[in-house]
């Protein structure tokens, strides 16, 4: 079923607008994940999210690029630990995205 | 995934995940009941200082099986704000359980000294200890989001009437072992498929 002219004026502006950098289902995992902890570690996002460490790691990097997380790295027993967590703005960013998103969601038509 | 994710059902799924799928807690919780099987059984009043002496012991175990087997498997979080003030809300809990608890004690040995103590056969104070770890339960139930703690708050509320009740017909206490077998049996069997569930990650390509 196709859009009315009515309804693409209501929602393709908010679409347009939708945080990208977010709008991945592996990213999106990922700020879930971090929203409700003040922060974990790799090992946890691994865990939950199921992503690769390859993979894991490069949306990480693309989360800290956009300030939506901090990454921090220390060793304990020389063995490496990285801490990662949401900054005020991803979680801003986050709470945003899916006030946007349910607000799509709710208003399509069945 | 949803879109929308429920925020609270993964928090709760994540702190069950981290906290209480590896079944350490239901071992503990079990072991804790030793000095009062020891004391029912033998009488001996020094069985209170096994009350110190077990945690002494299962806290360190615990830490390092923690920080041995279970870290590696399924990693570290800090506590979001909604778990920090529901740890703040069970530590209140706590007190008020164990000022709870003194109080009982306390009724105990005044009941004990009156005539008409008895509900259906068995003493009340039985009855309350059974209805306040009901209660005890269903509160740390709801604050530590664990429901299989009403389970254990049951069966120990069952069955310790029920001793009193044997124990006054026979002499006998034969299901006073019950809820520590209950609980560790349950954490063993919760730890073997954390286990199997849960294997060390491959890591691999870690940048």
């Amino acid at each position: 079923m196709s859009l009315t002219s009515e309804e693409r004026k209501t929602f393709l502006p908010i679409l347009e607008n939708i945080d990208r950098v977010i709008h991945s289902p592996a990213r999106l995992m990922i700020l879930t994940f971090l929203y409700v902890v003040e922060e974990g570690d790799m090992v946890y996002l691994l865990n939950q999210t199921g992503l690769t460490w390859g993979n894991l790691s490069a949306n990480v990097h693309k989360l800290k690029d956009a300030g939506y997380v901090e990454v921090n790295k220390s060793f304990v027993n020389e063995r490496p630990q990285t801490w990662v967590s949401m900054t005020e703005k991803g979680r801003q960013a986050f709470r945003d995205y899916r006030r946007k998103m349910k607000g799509v969601l709710d208003e399509l038509p069945d | 995934m949803e879109m929308a994710p429920d925020l609270k059902k993964v928090e709760i799924s994540t702190f069950r995940l981290i906290f209480l799928s590896d079944g350490l807690i239901d071992i503990c919780l079990g072991l804790f009941l030793i000095p009062y099987i020891v004391w029912i059984y033998s009488g001996w009043p020094g069985s209170i200082i096994l009350t110190g002496i077990i945690p002494l012991v299962t806290y360190p175990t615990l830490v390092l099986v923690k920080k041995k087997v279970v870290e590696p498997r399924v990693g570290m979080i800090k506590p979001g704000s909604r778990r920090r003030k529901k740890n703040k809300l069970l530590v209140l809990a706590t007190a008020v359980t164990v000022v709870a608890t003194v109080g009982l004690v306390i009724f105990t040995s005044l009941a004990a000294r009156t005539a008409n103590h008895m509900v259906l056969g068995i003493p009340l104070v039985f009855w309350l200890f059974g209805l306040g770890t009901v209660l005890a339960a269903l509160v740390v139930a709801w604050l530590v989001d664990w429901p299989r703690v009403i389970a254990y708050g049951f069966i120990v509320a069952v069955t310790i009437p029920m001793d009193a009740m044997y124990f006054l017909r026979t002499g006998r206490i034969p299901l006073t072992t019950i809820p520590m077998m209950v609980m560790v049996g349950m954490g063993i069997y919760l730890l073997i498929r954390f286990l199997k569930h849960h294997p060390k990650p491959n890591m691999t390509g870690l940048a």
